[in-house]
Formats: structure tokens, sequence, C-alpha cells
């Protein structure tokens, strides 16, 4: 017998720590040693640190004491149970013997997948003893399987990512974006080359200054006034300024439409990427901050590349740049005009930190107040139903007040005193030019050459007003930096979650499908301990129309999920025409699948189109065939726009039954081999439920079907039914079969049902 | 499985059973309630709060152990003291919600914040992902919910000091 073919971990002992497998290794147990999982509390709910063994006829229990690690092994032989009880983020392995508790484990959730197979393995052992293990469960190929830490940096990953945030993202956000501006290169160099020299230009008029005044107007003793020379070089800064103003229009032009590009292209990954995320995703987010991300957070990284960037470079260039011509020109008043420099880098960085946390305070409540109002529109009939707008009205105004107090800190706080220091630090260098720089010229010996004069006292006051604006507007940039920073993560955030359901790279087309279906050993649990469904094994022959019963959270749903390959289970395989389904390309394999939902959703648009949404192109013809089948066409024809009648966004404007029947045309035209009825019939009157049910004795004819319905007649025509409680397979067998079974689960709703119909026909 | 009781709205709902008489341990440790109006005792009774977070003391439900609610008690004063202590000791055994104390450490780096606390059960680090982890109970309580599922409270702002206090600000 090979040990090692029962493992369900690569090698458990591996995954202890290493004092703890050096102590075990060598030993008989480490041998067999079948799974192992971590445990991090005690009895009373405190941290500990702790490991439970499992071999073929032993249980271990060790933990770390003061003198390393210590244990004990329990005989598999003393336990007749082992419970799994979820509690509130923890759960609790209780080991039970004949009649007495053997032993309590306690868990946080850290390493709940763990603890999961151990439990599971447990259990096997428990049950039958080593000898009759199933096979451990199909290994999910390589990448498929979700990590919980980062190897990198042992970060968690959260639950809805496959890869860790921090390591993914580690290159700077911002930098990223430049990806997107890579196709647009040229483009970009062109504006950033013209805005160059655009600033060199601008440095070169308060340069010209100083002969102006020196020896156009005579300001140095050494020339008289030449009007000449005056008109010459005003003549000089009158062209720079007409060159500066036509390069401006062009780099403006240039650089606001390279943002479009971008933000665009940026708008459309994101919104792409949505799309390919798994079910998964969406169930743990709300749709109004999504929403934000694709539109708000893409405009605000148009606003950064087409303006913040390049202003952010000019002005670091612009600093520099007037810096060298105030050394070149004076360095000892250099020196001094420089002086308020360090004042301003300190109130620059203390208001930085600020500057960001009071900007997320802000963008969180302006989305809570955006999802105040996505929660109420479309619950508007349920608002009026009750009368609750004012209620509504005032939780709005709440939350607008609340986004009014956080943006009057914001200002009062942080806004309204960073401009004016700035402007104070601003100012200061200029009275420091004045007065240093009138000293020296005042108390300079007449004739010296190397003495100050007014042209370049002049010119270093203007050059100051070239120096201190890019500082003060870096100041504003700061800001603009910190909201552009802001909304690009969030939308990297979405970029770098890659869907936990994929198509393999050598994925099959399902090109002719017969839609026989298997599930074998299928085991699924939304959060790794709960599960959803246990165990099931069930062959579905092509064609055959299956009937799923039983009490809500069941897993009936979760069932259908699985097959339209909505989520992937942990344990056992969906082999659809005997093979994995894992192994289809899945785009490909969905459009086989049609699906009728409870609660049909209509797109905003015509009814022909929504009955053509899955098949775009089909023919006009194709389309009323199909609404003839589903029992639409006469009602459709009878609207005033008939086929060309608009449903609103959530097709309000039609009865549950109309669109119950307009999503089982679109569900026909799509021509699926496997269908999927998930309650399609339960919330329309018994007359409707006749017309739809002839319309899906169309639908499943030639298809496997899997029906889910709690109004068990609509079951009737079934081939077999699956009775689910609780996860488990509980009956299976034909609707005569069942029905006549003594204290059958289906026998006794069935019973119940026909009893409240009769109720209601005498009532009638 | 329910009685009708008058009281204001006059659709006020108890679950059919009775009434608690004494709540006991059997040595496997199950728990045991015995009931008025009924011989046979509950065995293997699980115990759940209604309102774990906004009156976790108060509305706790005895289910048997397939989830179907037996008797719920409204208050834990209708029991006497032995019985009391199992109730409560039942509760607090599968929970695990650390109080946090302290805040020692704030890190948020690309959208994970991590938090580093000093809690009833000690030190703990946690990351979660974001302000969507973040409940709050009241303008000065809060729940994070870290992205293993657990859940650690912070129960009164107002009680913490300075730095944590400016730490926390943002959630509030």
């Amino acid at each position: 017998m090979m040990v090692t073919s029962k493992r369900t971990q690569e090698n458990p002992l591996k995954s202890l720590p290493r004092e703890l497998s050096q102590q075990l290794d060598g030993g008989p147990d480490a041998e067999a040693l079948l799974a192992a999982t971590p445990y991090d509390l005690d009895n009373e709910g405190n941290f500990t640190e702790g490991y439970l063994l499992l071999t073929d006829n032993k249980l271990g229990h060790f933990y770390r004491s003061n003198n390393g690690w210590e244990g004990r092994w329990i005989e598999i032989t003393r336990l007749s149970q082992a419970d799994l009880i979820e509690g509130l983020g923890m759960n609790l392995l209780r080991l039970t013997g004949e009649d007495e508790v053997v032993s309590e484990f306690r868990f946080t959730l850290r390493n709940t997948d763990l603890l999961g197979t151990f439990h599971h393995q447990l259990e096997k052992v428990i049950e039958g003893g080593a000898d009759e293990i199933v096979e451990a469960p199909a290994a999910p190929a390589a990448g498929e399987e979700k990590k919980v830490r980062c190897e990198k940096c042992d970060r968690l990953i959260p639950a809805w990512s496959e890869v860790c945030q921090a390591c993914m993202s580690r290159r700077k956000i911002l930098f990223r974006l430049l990806d997107f501006v890579k196709p647009y290169k040229w483009r970009a160099v062109a504006a950033f080359a013209i805005a160059l020299v655009l600033t060199v230009m601008e440095l070169a008029q308060p340069w010209l200054t100083r002969p102006l005044i020196n020896e156009g107007f005579g300001a140095d003793k050494r020339y008289s006034p030449n009007f000449n020379l005056v008109f010459l070089f005003v003549g000089v800064m009158s062209g720079l300024l007409v060159l500066r103003v036509l390069g401006q229009m062009v780099q403006l032009r240039l650089s606001l439409l390279l943002g479009s590009l971008v933000s665009q292209k940026i708008r459309n990954t994101v919104y792409a990427h949505l799309h390919r995320l798994s079910l998964g995703f969406f169930s743990k987010r709300q749709t109004g901050a999504l929403v934000t991300r694709v539109t708000t957070d893409t405009e605000r990284l148009w606003y950064f590349i087409s303006s913040t960037f390049i202003e952010i470079i000019l002005s670091i260039l612009t600093v520099i740049g007037v810096g060298i011509c105030l050394f070149v020109m004076n360095w000892q008043l250099a020196i001094f005009t420089l002086l308020p420099i360090p004042v301003m880098l300190f109130l620059m960085i203390f208001f930085h930190k600020r500057l960001h946390q009071s900007f997320s305070r802000l963008w969180h409540r302006f989305a809570m107040l955006t999802a105040v109002v996505g929660d109420a529109l479309p619950g508007v009939r349920v608002i009026k139903a009750f009368s609750q707008e004012d209620r509504e009205v005032k939780r709005f105004e709440d939350m607008s007040r609340a986004l009014y107090e956080e943006e009057r800190r914001y200002f009062r706080g942080t806004r309204s005193v960073f401009g004016p220091m700035m402007l104070l630090a601003g100012t200061l260098g200029s009275l420091i030019v004045w007065i240093v720089g009138g000293w020296w010229l005042c108390t300079a010996s007449p004739g010296d050459p190397n003495a100050l004069n007014v042209g370049t006292l002049m010119a270093f006051q203007m050059f100051l007003g070239l120096f201190f604006r890019p500082i003060h507007q870096m100041a504003h940039m700061d800001e603009m930096l910190n909201r552009a920073a802001t909304s690009a993560h969030r939308v990297f955030e979405i970029l770098d979650t890659q869907p936990v359901i994929y198509s393999k790279s050598n994925a099959r087309s399902p090109d002719k499908l017969q839609g026989r279906i298997e599930l074998q050993n299928i085991t699924f649990s939304y959060d790794g301990v709960h599960k959803v469904l246990k165990n099931i094994n069930v062959t579905i022959e092509a064609g055959q129309m299956i009937g799923l019963a039983g009490p809500s959270g069941g897993g009936k749903t979760t069932l259908v999920n699985l097959i339209s390959r909505l989520y992937d289970p942990q344990q056992g395989r969906i082999l659809i025409d005997g093979i994995d389904l894992r192994d289809y390309d899945i785009t490909k394999l969905r459009k086989k699948i049609g699906v009728v939902l409870q609660e049909p959703f209509l797109f905003h648009g015509t009814i022909a189109e929504n009955i053509a949404y899955a098949k775009p192109d089909a023919t006009l013809d194709e389309i009323i065939t199909a609404a003839r089948a589903a029992n639409a066409n006469d009602f459709i024809v009878g609207f005033p726009d008939g086929y060309d009648t608009l449903v609103g966004e959530r097709g309000q404007t039609l009865s549950g039954g109309e669109r119950q029947r307009i999503s089982i045309a679109r569900a026909i035209l799509n021509n699926p081999i496997i269908l999927i009825l998930d309650e399609a019939t339960s919330s329309v009157d018994t007359e409707t439920e006749e017309l739809i049910q002839q319309a899906l004795d169309e639908l499943t004819a030639n298809r496997t079907t899997i029906a889910i319905a709690h109004r068990l007649s609509t079951l009737r025509k079934a081939d077999r039914l699956l009775i689910l409680e609780k996860g488990d397979l509980i009956e299976e067998g034909t609707h005569e079969q069942l029905a006549n079974k003594v204290e059958g689960l289906y026998a006794r709703l069935l019973k119940t049902q026909q009893q409240n119909q009769s109720f209601i026909a005498v009532s009638a | 499985m329910c009685i009708k009781q008058e009281n204001s709205n006059g659709i006020a709902c108890r679950p059919a059973g009775g009434s608690v008489k004494k709540i006991e341990r059997d040595a496997a440790g199950k728990v045991v309630v015995h009931l008025t109006g009924r011989d046979e005792p509950l065995v293997d009774a699980r115990l759940a709060r209604y309102f774990p977070w906004s009156l976790p003391d108060a509305y706790i439900s005895v289910r048997d152990s397939s989830g179907t609610e037996v008797v719920m008690l409204q208050t834990l004063d209708e029991l006497d003291q032995a019985s009391r202590q199992i109730v409560e000791a039942e509760l607090a055994d599968k929970i695990f919600n650390p109080k946090i104390l302290k805040v020692l450490q704030l890190k948020r780096e690309f959208g994970i914040t991590s938090i580093t606390a000093l809690t009833d059960r000690g030190e703990i680090s946690f990351q979660f992902n974001g302000r969507d982890d973040v409940r709050l109970l009241s303008s000065t309580r809060a729940l994070f919910r870290d992205v293993d599922g657990h859940t650690f409270e912070l129960p009164d702002i107002t009680l913490t000091d300075a730095n944590t206090r400016k730490l926390l600000r943002r959630y509030f």
C-alpha cells in the first residue's frame, strides 16, 4: 500500500514549523502523515500556536511550550465523531467519543482551507479506517488553487483577488499610468518638447530685462540711455511672446487630447476587465462604488495626464532654471533670496499627509452619498408603497450634510491655511531682495564694475515671480497628485484582480455537445467551512429533464451555478460529455448553456433587442419564431410599438409573466444544449404559468434541462427528480417513485402543496 | 410553529415550545435544555444571538441541532444562575471577536490597510481591504472585518488614547 497516494496535501510534514517536523521526522508517524493543520486559539479563545496531525490511526495534537514542542496522540478508535462547528470569527473542531467530548480545538479563520481539508480527511478516517479512503480529490490544475498568503511578503491575499496587492503594485502607481501613455508616446514627447521650449522662452524674458534697464535705460552709469537698444530688446521680447502664445496653443491641444485618449483607454480597459471577473467579485461589492471607479476615477486620471503631469515636470524644470539664472547673475544675492525655500518645503511636506487623508475621507463621503442615490432609486416602488420618501430624503440629507461637514473640516483646517502660508513664504523672498539688494546697491562704491546694479535687482524681482509661482502651484499640484494617485490606485485595484474562473490556454471548444452531465463527488462551499453541497454524485443523460426541488438553502441554485461554471467546486469535478468543465473554453461553453431566471433581467432597449441579446445577429424571422414558441408573440404585437417597444431599465412597463416569456424567448433563440430554469415560473399566476409551461415544453424538448421549482407541478414532466436538503442529495427518482415514498420529503412537500391548492380552489 | 401573542402590533410571535426551566450540560458536554410543557429535554441545543452587536445579552435563540428554533430567551434574567452561566459560556465559546483597546500601528499600502492593535486577546495584526470592511455601529463604535472574516470591535473610540483616535478618525 502506497501511503503517499492517499495524501491530500503535497507533503504535510513540510507545512509544519521546522523544529516540529524535525522532532517528528524519521518517526513512524511522520511516514504515515495524511494531513496537518495549524490551530491558533486555546480553549479560552486566546492565541496559541499548535498543530493537529492525522495519520490513518492516530490524531496528533502538538503545541509550542517553553520546552519546545509538546504533544500527544489520540487513537482514532476512541473517536466516533468529528464535528466542525462554525462560530463567529472562528471554527471549533469537537471530537467526541462514545459518550464524552474527547477534545475541542479552536481555529481562527486564517487557515480555513487547510482545516476544511483536514476535517474532511479526519471524517473519512473515523468512518471507515484508512483503507477505505476515497482517492484524493482531483488535484486542481496548477495555478487554479487559491493562495492564502503571498509567497514573497507573507501578506494575506484578499478573498476576491488572486494576487498579492502589495507585491503586484510595488511599482509606483502613477508611473504605471505611463503604460497607458505608451501607445501615444510620440504625441506625448511632442507635447513635452514644446512645453520645454516654452519654459526656456519664459526664462529669457527676465533675463533680457537686465540689459534693457542697465544698457537701454542707462541705469548703469557706464551707459547712456539709448532708445534704439530699448526698441531692440522690446522687439525680441514681443517676438518671444508671440511664439509662446502660439506654442502654448499647440501644446495644450496636444496634451488635452492625449489625456482624453489615455483616459478613454483606461476606462475601456477597466470596464472590460470588470466583465472578466467572476461572480464572486460582484457579490462582495456595491454597484455604486464600482460605477464611480469606471467614471469619476478615470476622469480624474484624464485631468492628471492632460495637465497635472506635464505641469509638475515643467514646474520642477522652471525652479531649476530660475535657480541657475539667479546664481549666474549674483550668487550672493541668490543665497539670500532662496532662504525662504526650506520653510516652503517644510510646509509642503507637513501638509502633504493631511491633504491626502482629508481627501480620501472626502472621497469616501462622496461615494457614500452616491450609494444612497444608487440604492434608493431602483427601489422607488417600495419607497412609494410604504410612503418612505421623507425618510429617504432625510437619509440623503444626512449623507449630504456629512459630506459638507467633511468639506468644511478640509477647507478650514487644511485648504484655507496652506495657500496663505505659501503666499507668505513666497512674498518673503521678494522683500529680502529689496532689502538686501537695496543695501548693497546703496553702499556700493561708485564705479565698481562688480557692484550690484538696478538691472540685476529688477531681473531678480522678475525671476522671483517666475520662481515662486511654480512652487506655489506645486502646492495645488500636490493635491492633484493625491487625487490622481487615489484614483489610479482604485482603478489598478480592479485591474490587478484576476478572475478566479478562466479558461485554460489549451481549452477545448465545445462544438458538438450532447449534453450529458456528470457530477462526481461535488463538495462546494462559499467560505471554505460551511458546505453548501456535500459529496453530490449525479449523472444526467443527454436530453433528460431533471427537476431540482427541496427547501430553500438546500443548494439548488448553487448546483446550477456550478454547472454554468460561475464558481468552481472545491472537491470533485463536473464532466460534460465526459470532459472536465474546467477543460472547456468558458465563453464558448456558456453559449451552449441557456438560463431562465426567476427574475428575468431585461436591458434597456427594444423587445426585439432583448430577445436577440444572446444572438445579436438573429434575423427578424428568428426573433418572431422564438417569441411565438415562448407564447410571447401575441402580447408583444398587442403593444402599440410592437417588437419596437422600449423596455425600461428594469422592464417596468411589462408584467412579471410577460418579462418571463421574453426571457424564455431569449433562451429559445440562443438554442442551448443545456437549459437551466431557476424557478422560472414561480412569480406568475397559474394561467400565465400554463402559457409559460407550454413555452417551456417547446424549449426543453431534446435538450438537457435542469429545472428548479418550488411549485412541484412544474416538474411533472421531469424524467427524474433530485431532492436537495441542506447540501445533501436526499432523494432521487421519478415523480411516481418519490410521491409514493413513505416519509419522503418530496411526498410531504407534494401533499402540503396539494392541500394548499385545494384550499385555494375551494375559496375561489 | 408560532404562537400568536397580543401586543401593540398584534403580530408578535414566539416559537412554540414553552419556556426554559433549566439548562445543563450532559457528560458529552452537550447543552441540555429542560422546557416547561415538554417532558423530553432538548439535547444538543444550539444557542444563537438575535442581535450579536446591538443587543448581545438579550434575545437568545435556543435551537435544536438542526437549527430549528425551539424557544427564544428574551432576557437571561429568566434563568437561574447555573443555567445562565452555561448560556453565557456557550455563547462566548464559539465567538472570536477581539476588542481593540489600542491601535499600535496603522499602515496603508496599495489599498490594504494593516492594523496592529492591542486587544483583549493580546496583540493582533490584521488586514482589510478598505473602508467597505469597516462598519460603523454608532458614531463612536466600529467593526473591522478582516480579509479572513474575523471581526474586530472598537467598542468606543472616545475611550481610546490620542494616537488611536488620530489613526482611526478617518473611519468615523
